[in-house]
């Protein structure tokens, strides 16, 4: 990847003078690739798919690299956009007959299920929280929105998945 | 003390249980994501001849034509009124999912996938006498933001005003409106005009 920029970019949580902590695109793609392989894998069920996203991801990241000023949290918004379109796509196919619902390679998990039910923001920030372990501060700062809206989302996403899931 | 597991404890035992049975993933070279990256630079602009109305109606309907170079695909429609159907020689055929807007002579769309390298298409009657206006309104765009964006940058992009972009979502605060990551933006439609005709 010849022209791939070699631009020192500060680590999303570095502190201001860490002057150690810069990522290089090849490095967030070395750090980064299996965590959202995973994130993603949770929405849209199967590797192939997963990774997928995850390029088209990375892919969108490269094209921005230098002017971005968190890469690995545009990287988590590409890839929630990216598992977003799918899962879209998805709830249009059920929507035919005899639509075939593929289960992945881990079988169907009532839990996962309820998850990629929730609504977009809220399925987000869930596997924000619970998969890649985000603080709220985290998270605000990867979907650029107040520390309270996370809270409040969150909240009643837990709401949401405890009914289905006891249901 | 209960000892059942809260749900917060569910849903990360869960995904991490998940994450384990995964198994190591192992990144691909980044060759791919080079060229992946090619093949997004290709899909997000491709642009129509300028000024055939035939054409833009393909275009509208779903076909887009990426004539060689610059010079206008032989054989285009011509103002003074197209044949039933029309053989267009292209360089490349491509299949796009959104009529963004028009700017001067040139067609803009979104999410454009090469279906073929047709040399040839034939454009039914239908497809010629589709106005594009007609065939822009029929479905509604809608973006999806992202970080960074801007309203500014979306309505650059669309080639709408800021103020038509935010009366048609009917923004509270107009042009001030705060955009939420993964908010869907809708765009309003562009009015296409034909170039003007001498016969």
């Amino acid at each position: 990847m010849g022209a791939a920029p070699h631009i020192a970019h500060r680590s999303a949580w570095a502190a201001p003078d860490d002057t150690d902590l810069t990522v290089t695109f090849e490095e967030l793609y070395a750090e980064q690739y299996a965590p959202m392989v995973r994130l993603a894998h949770t929405l849209v069920d199967t590797v192939p798919r997963a990774e997928e996203v995850v390029q088209d991801a990375f892919a969108a990241v490269y094209e921005r690299f230098d002017r971005l000023e968190q890469p690995a949290a545009y990287l988590r918004v590409c890839v929630l956009n990216n598992c977003r379109r799918v899962l879209r796509r998805r709830m249009l196919r059920r929507r035919q007959p005899a639509a075939v619902i593929d289960d992945g390679e881990l079988g169907f998990n009532h839990v996962v299920d309820a998850i990629r039910r929730l609504p977009a923001r809220q399925r987000s920030m869930v596997v924000l929280r619970y998969d890649l372990q985000l603080t709220d501060a985290e998270i605000a700062e990867t979907l650029g929105v107040p520390i309270g809206t996370v809270k409040s989302t969150l909240h009643r996403a837990i709401a949401a998945l405890r009914e289905e899931i006891h249901r | 003390m209960s000892d059942r597991p809260t749900l917060p404890e569910i849903l990360e035992g869960t995904l991490a249980h998940r994450a384990e049975s995964l198994g190591e993933v192992v990144p691909i070279g980044l060759d791919a994501v080079a060229r992946r990256v090619e093949h997004r630079r290709a899909r997000r602009r491709a642009v129509a001849v300028g000024g055939s109305v035939a054409l833009v109606a393909a275009c509208a309907a779903g076909l887009l034509l990426i004539p060689r170079g610059d010079e206008p695909a032989p054989g285009a429609a011509s103002p003074s009124g197209p044949p039933a159907t029309e053989v267009v020689d292209a360089g490349g055929l491509w299949k796009c999912e959104g009529l963004v807007g028009t700017d001067g002579g040139s067609t803009y769309f979104e999410d454009c996938e090469q279906v073929g390298d047709g040399t040839q298409i034939t454009l039914t009657p239908d497809q010629l006498t589709a106005t594009p206006t007609t065939a822009a309104a029929s479905a509604e765009q809608t973006y999806i933001v992202e970080a960074g964006d801007s309203i500014f940058e979306i309505a650059e992009r669309y080639g709408v005003e800021m103020d038509a972009l935010a009366n048609y979502n009917r923004w509270d605060n107009g042009i001030d409106h705060v955009l939420d990551v993964g908010e869907v933006v809708r765009i309003p439609p562009v009015v296409a005009t034909p170039p003007t005709t001498s016969g």
